[in-house]
């Protein structure tokens, strides 16, 4: 998981020195990728950061004041996402089908959207998102670094138990697959 | 209820690299001009139409700024993006200390993530080449590697 770059990812190559160059960036990569893995799960985690977060209220799509203990006691898989964020977009189907699917076994999903009220407003609407959407200050993007998402992006996502322990912490997409599991 | 095991997590893409490692950027203050470089990493693309440009406080429309590769992207259709090392400019008449601010918004391929909006600053005074912005943190020896291979 460390693997910053793959030889693949590079351009083409066109000239014999870059060749050596990538073929030792590669070489490393995956090194490091099978050595660190576990270290890239937990880099920069400050335990129980998320107790803040879980204690947090935040601004729903309704207006109203909605503090996240009200999900205490489900299993809850809360994303960070916006609408400038393709691949935040791409994800949430698969979250709206999750929630149908496993609700009556104690899944909740909660979408907390750094981003403005409007273009939210309507993709919410546009793909009938069927679980809660907040809204959370920019601010809350430096609060995940010491959660797991060093680089403050999008999409992120926390699963966490019904004992408020985190069970997952995904920096990028999250597959319905994935949450199955969950269930089997 | 709920969920009965621990998630093992399956084989998933390479960690996101700093926003200023996958788009360093250098401003130079030439004849009448600002021009800001960005070395776009491989793996990674900028949005052309999500630039913007501020020069002592005062937001500057007039950017030029080079065509992009279009991507067909699944959420956004046809966007003009940045996969390449690229150069933005806007003409200027300051002709003493300029403080030029740039916003500007990324993804990454290989992550599958993106970066949020970022705004960097550069302390310009005339005829500076060059300068990295103020809040980018010197680069790795990982970092300098990788903009060298990528050059």
């Amino acid at each position: 998981m460390t693997a910053q770059f793959s030889a693949g990812a590079l351009a083409p190559v066109s000239k014999g020195k870059r060749t050596l160059m990538l073929g030792a960036a590669g070489l490393a990569a995956c090194a490091a990728g099978a050595l660190g893995g576990h270290w890239w799960l937990t880099r920069g985690v400050v335990a129980g950061e998320e107790a803040k977060l879980l204690a947090a209220s935040f601004e729903g799509l309704d207006g109203k004041t909605m503090p996240m203990t009200t999900w205490q006691g489900k299993t809850l898989v809360i994303n960070f996402w916006a609408t400038w964020c393709g691949p935040c977009r791409e994800e949430m189907p698969d979250f709206v089908k999750a929630q149908t699917e496993f609700s009556a076994k104690g899944l909740q999903f909660v979408g907390i959207a750094v981003d403005r009220r409007a273009p939210v407003e309507k993709f919410a609407k546009e793909l009938a998102i069927n679980y809660p959407i907040l809204f959370a200050d920019v601010s809350w993007l430096d609060e995940l670094k010491t959660m797991g998402n060093p680089q403050s992006v999008l999409p992120f996502s926390l699963v966490v138990s019904p004992k408020n322990e985190v069970m997952l912490r995904r920096v990028g997409k999250l597959k319905y697959s994935e949450i199955a599991a969950m269930f089997a | 209820m709920g969920a009965t095991m621990a998630l093992a997590a399956p084989t998933q893409p390479p960690a996101p690299l700093p926003v200023d490692e996958a788009f360093s950027a250098v401003a130079s203050m030439e004849s009448g001009k600002f021009v800001v470089k960005f070395d776009v990493l491989p793996g990674h693309y900028l949005y052309r139409d999500r630039f913007e440009l501020q020069v002592n406080g005062q937001p500057v429309t007039a950017i030029t700024l080079p065509k992009g590769k279009t991507k067909n992207d699944p959420t956004f259709g046809r966007v003009e993006v940045y996969e390449q090392p690229m150069v933005l400019s806007a003409a200027t008449r300051v002709t003493g200390a300029a403080t030029v601010k740039v916003t500007f918004q990324g993804c990454s391929e290989v992550a599958g993530v993106c970066y949020p909006p970022t705004q960097r600053t550069f302390a310009l005074m005339p005829g500076a080449k060059e300068v990295r912005p103020n809040e980018a943190a010197p680069l790795s020896l990982g970092a300098q590697f990788r903009k060298q291979v990528s050059q």
